[in-house]
């Protein structure tokens, strides 16, 4: 597959949230605000991007040579969770008001679906490292896409006279779902 | 420093008992798992080319021949009548919508296909999912392999068509290229 | 009684889809059909159950510092049993469950349970909290997809309800149709909650 098409597929036609319905808790946790959407979406692109990097060496120098494939999960999600640190520690270090602002969502970068999903759809559809990286970097920019839009709508919907039972969630699922049918006009691309 | 590595042991601890433990589920599944595969090809065989058929799979080095030639290809049978072949079948491998599809493609002698069957698939339900129908997999049956296979897609399927349509034609080059003298 | 209590917990007031609001990743991809549905409704409850009774009986051996990568440790464990066990024992389930199995890991509501629950509770009652809360979980998915295949898709359980005439409104067995689906049943859950909250006063 070229890098062209993955990046189209990946962005556009199979957005990992609104296609794929990966990263689901912190786009709705985050996607409130504009600021700490694109903040936790640059911070996502990392983690993803070096994560998927790292698996793809572990997974075949390691597991597939030794027979181990069934550690999968259990490694990956190690990996992850290490590299979640580690990005905290730099984020501290480097914009103490970004660190602020994602608060409690940095941690939950490591439970974060995308994360761990994007590292096993590496390996099942077969990619060598080049296309492995734009895919990590493909599927990071479509959630961090998707957060962007949504806060977009989220912000003006703050203003916006909702129904009392939907308000919050509920109202940003449909959202969530109206944006995801307009996503699905991206269908015939590729 | 003493406490990191209390800690660090500790985790270890903790690695080791788990790793103990799937070693030993992965012992306990992997002959199972190995066995439906086996019972899953037999049925689709059997299914594609009648309950009588005999099969066995193709000589081994031909088979490990085109298998490099084509990694998406899992296995290769041939159909028996009496101690001549009478057909083909090809299981390969190929992208749908969810996941890898598996398929198992039959060639009869005469050039056409004998049937086709979805032995594993990750596709939606209700939408991909039927691409293991009758009413879909008897669409190939007696296509030509003279030229390339297309079906009518599913309807709201197509990704899993066209990964269905990938599938079978890889395998009818394989037939036309390998195995139809 | 304190334990049923717990377990009540996890269906209703703390419900995890509808009340606490976790776990929304796999809630949404697996409801496409009503046996998908309740196949990873019930393996979270094996792993919820599984990784919350561990997780207390290690709890005083568990110095906090490391709490987090140990919990990861025993649910990945959890997670890659059930998986291996689905493969070899009820593999159409496995496969159409794809990638959603290994990611029951990254589960919001099995890692919050262990932190908030298991982690400072005894091992009995962590298993019935794992319990309630998984069922609260499959209760929900069951719900959301048994609406979805019923209109999206003409049929329940696999079997077609309507017949040949009938036009199931596709869009609801596809992304879209989840997420408008959940934010109304989650929009219905708070209105009967506020009743329920209003004619106790």
């Amino acid at each position: 597959m070229s890098i062209a098409t993955i990046l189209i597929a990946t962005i556009f036609v199979n957005n990992y949230v609104f296609a794929r319905f990966l990263g689901i808790c912190p786009f709705l946790g985050v996607s409130n605000k504009m600021e700490t959407a694109t903040g936790m979406g640059v911070a996502v692109t990392f983690v993803v991007t070096l994560s998927s990097i790292f698996t793809y060496f572990i997974q075949k120098g390691i597991l597939d040579k030794l027979g181990l494939e069934y550690l999968q999960t259990i490694v990956f999600i190690l990996v992850i969770a290490a590299l979640v640190q580690f990005v905290e520690l730099v984020i501290k270090k480097m914009s103490p008001t970004l660190y602020n602002a994602l608060g409690v969502y940095l941690p939950l970068i490591t439970t974060n679906c995308v994360v761990l999903g994007v590292a096993i759809l590496n390996i099942q559809e077969g990619y060598n490292l080049i296309q492995t990286i734009f895919n990590a970097i493909g599927s990071s920019v479509g959630f961090t896409l998707a957060l962007i839009l949504a806060s977009g709508v989220r912000e003006k919907l703050e203003l916006a006279d909702v129904p009392e039972a939907l308000k919050g969630f509920p109202i940003a699922l449909i959202t969530a779902g109206l944006m995801s049918i307009a996503f699905l006009g991206f269908n015939g691309l590729i | 420093m003493r406490e990191t590595l209390k800690l660090g042991i500790i985790l270890f601890i903790f690695t080791v008992v788990s790793a103990g433990v799937l070693a030993m589920s992965n012992n306990a599944t992997k002959g199972k798992i190995a066995e439906l595969e086996m019972a899953g090809s037999l049925g689709a065989l059997q299914e594609i080319f009648g309950e009588d058929a005999k099969f066995q799979p193709l000589d081994e080095g031909k088979q490990n021949e085109i298998i490099e030639a084509n990694p998406s290809v899992v296995e290769i049978f041939v159909a028996l009548d009496g101690d001549s072949a009478s057909g083909y079948a090809i299981k390969n491998v190929s992208k749908g919508f969810g996941g890898d599809l598996v398929l198992m493609t039959g060639f009869n002698l005469d050039g056409t296909v004998s049937g086709m069957r979805v032995l594993e698939h990750s596709e939606t339900p209700g939408l991909g999912a039927r691409s293991e129908e009758p009413e879909f997999t008897n669409r190939f049956i007696g296509k030509s392999v003279s030229e390339e296979i297309t079906v009518e897609a599913l309807s709201g399927a197509t990704s899993t068509t066209n990964g269905v349509l990938a599938g079978v034609n890889a395998a009818r080059e394989i037939f036309n290229s390998q195995l139809s003298n | 009684m304190k334990l049923f209590k717990i377990f009540k917990n996890g269906i209703i007031q703390d419900n995890p889809i509808f009340v606490q609001l976790i776990g929304m990743c796999s809630t949404l991809a697996v409801t496409t059909s009503v046996s998908n549905g309740l196949a990873m409704g019930l393996a979270v409850v094996v792993v919820l159950m599984g990784s919350n009774l561990v997780i207390s009986l290690l709890r005083n051996s568990t110095p906090e510092k490391i709490r987090i990568p140990a919990f990861v440790i025993v649910i990945a464990t959890f997670v890659t049993i059930v998986e291996m066990f689905m493969k070899a024992y009820a593999q159409p389930i496995y496969q159409s469950l794809g990638i959603f199995l290994p990611l029951i890991v990254v589960n919001c509501i099995i890692f919050a349970r262990a932190e908030a629950f298991a982690f400072k509770n005894g091992p009995v009652a962590s298993l019935i909290d794992g319990l309630g809360m998984g069922l609260g979980y499959t209760l929900a998915l069951v719900t959301l997809s048994t609406v979805r295949e019923i209109f999206g898709a003409g049929s329940f359980f696999g079997i077609s309800l309507f017949g040949e005439s009938f036009q199931p409104a596709g869009i609801l067995v596809m992304p879209p149709g989840a997420f408008i689906v959940l934010g109304i049943l989650i929009g219905i859950f708070n209105v009967a909650r506020r009743k329920k909250a209003t004619s106790q006063i």
